[in-house]
């Protein structure tokens, strides 16, 4: 067996120098790893539409590795037909042996068909695992969409459970708000009558008082003695005068005696008169004190007939007030908690409430390499993604 | 002073002044009657003494020859004459002391029944007065 010259390595056309950093830049580019794996947006939001969801991301992934499949295709069918056109390649020594040629490029394509080959079954195997997730995901929006109609069940009845509590509010409050001018009134009824009790009870206590008063009488008819006019006729008196003693100095100390007698007597009159006198001003100041105090006593009924009369009706517009506040309160925390109830159940209901995603911004083109770049990057994932749906009809 | 101590006790204070004042009467009514007793046995034994002091005043009269039958001595007659003044004097001085006494006890008994009178006013007065106050207040609404 010949020995075959052993041909130059064959290079890669340019641009396929790296193909795996082609490849992993191609993939970055869709939000993808080199591995196939999603880096943006991993495991979203389960929708039923308009909702970002990781089956958006595994397609993702599926037609980068289909523009990675495409990308090859073309490279070994433009590889061919050149090889066919200008024969094999020598790696620049400008040709060789033809069958060994023919040989190293029958390796190559077989090595270029297993490695097309090792990428589909790795995209099969990915698009397997897309389905198996989208079932998983199908499951998942069943639950979510059973979740959000019970949520939204859930947060109807609280909001008109809310809006039932005006009603309940108007009857609580109303049925006190009327009851308010009745009690009131009561209230100022009972005021009068306690008002009016309180003057009968002053008037009586009055009267009593000035019907239990007497005139003083201790000192009116005091048992006063006067002895001057009651000299007791002695009879040793009688002797002695009899006897020569002389009536003169009897008679004058006898008149002495009544004399004192009498002024003493006079005295003790005029004193229980004073007294006498004494006693019916003290009285008569009693009687002033009690009319006195049944005059104030009167009046201190009126002041607190108005008074009371006053922070009755102050008190009742305050409770009237306060109710009134507090049942606007009332309706309106429960007309703000059913707006909220409904609210909240707007996000589950029918209609679903699109949720902006945070998606990966494509910088526009600054300049035309730019948009040629896009447009042909566009145009290799197309092909990339027809590749593979292709390689997937056939089996390849 | 509670009110219990005017008109609460329901008339106890009152009728405890009555009492009293009942009492006190009836012992001046006994001390009445003891001076005008002590006063009565006084004058006796004024009258007494002075009746028992005679005889012997007239025979020292008669002893110094200043008196008998036959002669009217000056000297005699004025003894008598002082003897019958300072009998008249020692009972016009127990009289005024019974009449003093009697009168003093008649005014302690006027006293006494006027301030009984001007106690059991005043006890009817705070009484009227507290009713009236306690009408006169509506403690009822105090709380509005």
């Amino acid at each position: 067996m010949a020995v075959k010259k052993k041909s130059p390595t064959k290079q890669p056309p340019k641009g396929t120098q790296s193909e795996a950093d082609r490849l992993s830049a191609l993939a970055r580019a869709y939000g993808l790893s080199s591995s196939g794996k999603n880096i943006t947006n991993v495991g979203g939001d389960v929708t039923g539409g308009g909702y970002v969801s990781s089956s958006e991301a595994r397609q993702r992934a599926l037609e980068t590795q289909s523009d990675r499949a495409k990308a090859q295709a073309d490279f070994i069918k433009k590889q061919q037909k050149s090889e066919e056109k200008f024969g094999p390649k020598t790696g620049g020594t400008g040709g060789g042996v033809g069958s060994t040629v023919t040989e190293a490029q029958r390796l190559a394509n077989e090595l270029a068909r297993l490695k097309i080959q090792a990428e589909y079954d790795k995209a099969d195997r990915e698009a397997q695992q897309v389905l198996d997730d989208r079932e998983a995901s199908a499951q998942e929006k069943a639950d979510a969409v059973a979740e959000r109609k019970r949520k939204f069940a859930a947060l109807s009845e609280v909001a008109n459970i809310y809006a039932g509590q005006g009603a309940q509010t108007d009857e609580l409050y109303g049925a006190q708000l009327e009851d308010l001018p009745a009690r009131r009134q009561a209230d100022l009824d009972a005021l009068l009558q306690a008002v009016s009790a309180g003057r009968e009870t002053i008037g009586g206590a009055e009267q009593q008082f000035l019907s239990s008063l007497v005139e003083p009488q201790a000192y009116s008819n005091v048992p006063l003695v006067d002895l001057s006019t009651a000299q007791p006729v002695n009879p040793l008196m009688g002797a002695l005068a009899a006897e020569g003693a002389g009536t003169a100095g009897v008679t004058g100390q006898s008149a002495m005696d009544a004399q004192l007698a009498a002024q003493y007597a006079q005295l003790a009159r005029g004193s229980a008169q004073q007294l006498n006198t004494g006693a019916q001003n003290y009285m008569a100041a009693l009687r002033n004190a009690a009319t006195g105090a049944a005059a104030a006593g009167r009046q201190q009924l009126g002041l607190g007939q108005n008074i009371y009369q006053n922070q009755i009706n102050t008190r009742y517009s305050d409770l009237a007030n306060q109710l009134a506040m507090q049942r606007l309160q009332a309706q309106q925390e429960a007309a703000a908690r059913a707006a909220t109830a409904r609210a909240e159940a707007a996000q589950y209901g029918e209609t679903p409430v699109d949720v902006p995603v945070d998606l990966p911004a494509t910088p526009p083109p600054v300049d035309p390499n730019v948009a040629a770049e896009a447009e042909r990057k566009r145009r290799e994932r197309e092909a990339a993604i027809a590749a593979l749906q292709a390689a997937r009809r056939n089996e390849f | 002073m509670s009110m219990t101590d005017y008109y609460g006790d329901y008339g106890v204070a009152e009728a405890g002044a009555l009492r009293r004042r009942q009492r006190a009467s009836l012992a001046n009514q006994a001390a009445a009657f003891q001076g005008q007793k002590r006063g009565k046995r006084r004058i006796e034994d004024v009258t007494r003494v002075y009746s028992e002091g005679y005889q012997p005043l007239a025979s020292s009269f008669g002893q110094r020859g200043l008196g008998g039958p036959s002669v009217k001595s000056g000297i005699r007659r004025s003894g008598l004459s002082r003897y019958a003044e300072k009998f008249q004097r020692d009972l016009g001085t127990e009289t005024q002391a019974i009449q003093d006494d009697l009168n003093n006890i008649a005014m302690q008994e006027a006293d006494q029944q006027a301030e009984l009178e001007d106690y059991i006013a005043q006890l009817r007065l705070q009484k009227a007065q507290q009713i009236m106050a306690t009408a006169a207040s509506l403690q009822q609404y105090a709380s509005y």
